[in-house]
């Protein structure tokens, strides 16, 4: 899904500016993976852990297993990595490593769509490492963990429901980014001052598809493979129906997003058209509202879920353009109105949903009424949103805040206008001298060209 | 499946680092490598690698499949086994799997051509080596006859889990070998030896491909122990990926930060380089095949690290050779997989298997027997380097003195598309590239670019969309992509026109 976020945006910016959001995927990629095993997973998932954040399992080494070998038990558990030849920890698997690994890397990728072509490039590296390090793991610890807070609720039963990460991964991603783009400031020349608003367009339509359609298969696997398992009884059917679910939810949202986009231009009078980038960011805001509870609901209510996705992912583009926050790819809109989707309106439509703590009974979500800790799932759920926003944004703005003060935020602004490529890269994404038609020098004015008519 | 899909990988990285004009070609090759190394596999290559009889240097049977029992034994009549020999029914199965690893060895040479090698050349070298010359190196190394896996006596085994080095090594030593007899593409080094590099095309391409190697890789290195249902090995598969994964992030940002440090040094300028970033960190996945299996993940972020600076370093050697490498695949695939060979004994933590028995890395307490571990790599290194060297340099010079080698001097400085293959990678009615600056004079009177001569039908549209445009909103009109590069060196044909 790395592939498909690194199209997306790379279709989505300006021809200058391509090789600098490549660079920017292909960094939280690999500063994702060393910083989420260095201490990321053992933030999120060491065991043991307090309500807020765990704390083993660093660099992969279980301390009480390393205190146990006789070697200079003196030595400080940062270190004890060198020591032991233990590839295999207790309660620590690489399977389970990498899986929450690309969560991680997902989430850190969300923050370079909301500030593309505008971005210092050391600031960002400086903030994936945060993000991936600290900031995530522990949203994941409070949410995927027995003994993070939202998880272990109050003891009744109730806990904060969000299989894939509508919450964890992309309300996570969508608040950075949307306090990123506070922060950053427009593009020049995307806000006039009479309140219009510029079109700054991507430069090829074909890659951003290509990318939305990598995301596509990728949320298919990201979601079905939120499961963790596929060798216990009726595993298959959950992986099946959370897959099937993503594909109904990602469908509606697509469509309901393009049709609002038509209809409501028409309605004002304004130029009107299908367009394909509404589409694509529609059914990916369809898709990021499934992740909550696909595994977990009737296939009708991930239609409707899609659906208001796909109305929140319109209102969002607006809001955005209201409050003249510049987002070239409606990262924001995506991440941040699709998560809040899922995560609030996961609770009302699942059909298992809480277990009471008592009984062991399932309760189901709100709509089948059965009882009231149903509602209160739909409040902790609420809490659990608050939480990570809050948490995400107050952290980002320290971040983005200081980095805007020290001045290292925002590239100069003769970098944005002349481009990043060139100048900050020295590898222009299309270099003009490479691009040649291949007609013999000799034959100049005499061959004629082969058109192809359109 | 997926390290076939690696193909693609290959494909749109070298498709996107050369010229337009040459595009076609390129993925054609990529195309041809497939298909030309499929067949050889299949009739000579996996016979000798892995044809069982065989003796220790090379297998001898299965010859295009004879003597593979193809159904099931109940299926067959009177259970007759073929011929006395009696192959495993999952021989199509494992056939594919080094099918995929045999095609990228082969696949690796031709990015070190790109631009200027013959095409029948390439389909005689591409026969070869997943023939011949790759197949003898998995013998040695992989199959259980081969002399540096049963140790010739030494009681050692080479330790190349995924291939560093039969796949890598091997495949880099014959892009070396190819890249230095072919020579440089015309207009690469100046007649005083100054470096002139000539761009790639589309980044965007390029890092496609990258992408795809690098989710490929996590593949080729996850599946190379060939089995899922034994004890452990699940655990192999997950440490091998994540050894992968974090080999491939630190060599990626030790490339980076290597190479922003050294052109700071050099005065070039300082730079974020993005292929520097995706080349190194494909070393590092090179570099971490050897070992993935059996290395801790601490050991695999210090591969990568050295792996990444060892690729920059390893990149202004081959450019001192003056040998032109358009994808820096001999830095990548022979200086990584040489890392990797290296790295994997000495941080190995189950190491050699004396009498049935791990002694352990040398890090891990295995003494003077894991250290023996270690020579014997070097000793396979060394033999794999030389025998693909040798057999690769042998190939390519008499292709050479047979005039076979390389295309016409007028085909490669006007593109070999058009030429070549009649089709253009990017026909003209699709991009246009617009030229409205004021022409400066010139003494010899070069052309500034073919596409902006009398050759362009001005009734296409032009191209004037801001997203392609480069300078500030006011000047909007001139589509330089932002670009203000030397008019001279726009077009092959200005390069060997240049003095």
């Amino acid at each position: 899904m790395q592939t498909g976020f690194a199209f997306l945006e790379a279709g989505s910016v300006r021809s200058k500016n391509t090789t600098n959001i490549i660079m920017k995927n292909v960094l939280d990629l690999f500063i994702g993976a060393i910083m989420y095993f260095a201490v990321g997973y053992s933030f999120a998932y060491g065991q043991p852990g307090n309500r807020f954040i765990g704390h083993n399992y660093f660099f992969a080494t279980n301390k009480d297993e390393v205190m146990k070998t006789k070697i200079l038990t003196l030595n400080p558990q940062i270190f004890s990595f060198l020591l032991t030849n233990k590839i295999n920890t207790q309660n620590f698997t690489y399977a389970s490593w990498f899986f929450q690994y690309v969560f991680a890397a997902t989430a850190s990728t969300i923050v370079s769509g909301a500030m593309a072509e505008r971005t210092e490039f050391t600031t960002y590296m400086v903030y994936c490492t945060f993000l991936t390090g600290f900031v995530y793991p522990v949203i994941v610890h409070w949410c995927w963990t027995d003994v993070g807070w939202l998880q272990y609720g109050t003891g009744t039963g109730l806990k904060y429901i969000d299989y894939a990460g509508s919450g964890v991964v992309h309300l996570t991603g969508g608040t950075a980014a949307f306090v990123g783009a506070i922060i950053l400031g427009p593009r020049i020349g995307r806000f006039n001052n009479d309140g219009t608003v510029n079109d700054l367009p991507g430069h090829t339509v074909t890659v951003a598809a290509l990318g939305g359609f990598i995301l596509f298969v990728g949320f298919m696997a990201f979601n079905g493979g939120s499961q963790l398992t596929i060798s216990n009884p009726g595993d298959g059917a959950i992986v099946a129906l959370s897959i099937m679910n993503t594909v109904l939810g990602g469908a509606s949202g697509a469509i309901v997003a393009m049709l609002v986009y038509k209809t409501t231009d028409a309605i004002r009078g304004e130029d009107h058209y299908w367009s394909l980038l509404i589409t694509i960011n529609g059914g990916l805001t369809g898709m990021v509202s499934m992740c909550a509870g696909c595994n977990d609901m009737l296939p009708w209510a991930a239609v409707v879920i899609g659906t208001v996705a796909g109305l929140a992912f319109m209102t969002w583009h607006h809001i955005m353009l209201k409050l003249r926050i510049d987002d070239p790819l409606d990262a924001v809109a995506v991440h941040l109105g699709g998560g809040l989707t899922g995560v609030l309106l996961a609770p009302i439509f699942v059909v298992k949903g809480l277990q009471l703590a008592e009984t062991k009974e399932y309760v189901g979500g709100i709509i089948y009424g059965k009882h009231w800790l149903a509602f209160q799932g739909f409040g902790w759920n609420l809490l659990g949103a608050v939480a990570i926003i809050i948490w995400t944004g107050v952290i980002s703005i320290l971040l983005f805040g200081s980095m805007s003060l020290l001045g290292v935020l925002r590239v100069s602004e003769e970098v944005e206008l002349k481009g990043l490529d060139k100048l900050k890269h020295g590898e222009p994404a299309y270099p003009i001298e490479s691009y040649c038609d291949g007609v013999p020098p000799w034959s100049k004015g005499k061959v004629k060209q082969c058109n192809i008519k359109v | 499946m997926f390290i076939f899909f690696m193909q693609c990988g290959f494909a749109f990285l070298e498709a996107g680092s050369v010229r337009s004009s040459n595009t076609v070609n390129i993925l054609m090759k990529n195309t041809l490598d497939v298909f030309v190394g499929s067949l050889s596999f299949f009739a000579f290559g996996y016979p000798f690698a892995y044809g069982r009889p065989g003796n220790s240097f090379i297998g001898h049977n299965n010859f295009f499949g004879a003597n593979v029992q193809y159904f099931e034994k109940s299926v067959i009549a009177n259970n007759q086994t073929l011929g006395g020999y009696e192959t495993s029914s999952s021989y199509f199965a494992n056939f594919f799997f080094q099918y995929v690893f045999a095609a990228t060895a082969a696949t690796v040479v031709s990015g070190a051509v790109a631009e200027r090698a013959d095409f029948s050349c390439y389909i005689i070298y591409s026969f070869t080596i997943t023939g011949f010359i790759y197949p003898v190196g998995a013998h040695w190394v992989w199959s259980p006859d081969g002399w540096l896996n049963t140790g010739a006596g030494t009681g050692l085994s080479m330790q190349d889990y995924a291939g560093s080095c039969v796949v890598h090594v091997c495949g880099g030593m014959a892009a070396l070998a190819g890249a230095k007899i072919l020579g440089p593409r015309l207009g690469r080094f100046s007649d005083d030896g100054l470096d002139k590099p000539i761009p790639g095309h589309s980044v965007p391409l390029v890092s496609l491909g990258a992408f795809i190697l690098l989710v490929g890789f996590l593949c080729f290195n996850g599946a190379s122990i060939q089995r899922i249902s034994k004890n452990g090995d699940g655990l192999e598969v997950s440490l091998s990926v994540t050894n992968t994964i974090l080999s491939g992030s630190a060599a990626g940002l030790s490339s980076m930060l290597t190479h922003r440090v050294h052109s700071m040094v050099k005065g070039k300028g300082k730079y974020w380089s993005l292929l520097m970033t995706i080349n190194g960190g494909l070393t590092g996945m090179v570099a971490s095949c050897a070992g993935c299996n059996d290395i801790a993940p601490w050991a695999a972020l210090l591969t990568g690290s050295v792996a990444g600076v060892v690729f920059v370093f390893a990149r202004q050697f081959v450019l001192w050779l003056k040998i032109d490498d358009p994808l820096d695949a001999i830095s990548v695939h022979l200086f990584g997989g040489t890392v990797g060979t290296l790295a994997a004994p000495i941080l190995a933590i189950r190491g050699q298997t004396i009498n049935g028995v791990s002694v352990g890395g040398p890090i891990y307490g295995g003494g003077v027997d894991a250290w023996r571990g270690v020579g014997w790599s070097l000793v396979g290194l060394f033999s794999i380097g030389l025998w693909s060297g040798l057999c690769c340099f042998t190939l390519f010079t008499t292709l050479d003195m047979v005039g076979l080698m390389r295309i016409p001097k007028s085909v490669e400085e006007s593109g070999i598309d058009m030429q070549k293959h009649g089709e253009h990678a990017y026909p003209e009615t699709f991009v246009r590239i617009i030229d409205d600056r004021p022409e400066t004079p010139r003494k010899n009177k070069v052309v500034k670019r073919n596409v902006a001569s009398a050759l362009v039908d001005k009734s296409l549209p032009a191209i004037t969309t801001s997203a392609w445009d480069g300078q500030h909103p006011s000047e909007a009109g001139s589509s330089t992509n932002g670009c203000i590069e030397d008019p001279t060196r726009l077009s092959p044909s200005t390069a060997y026109n240049r003095k």
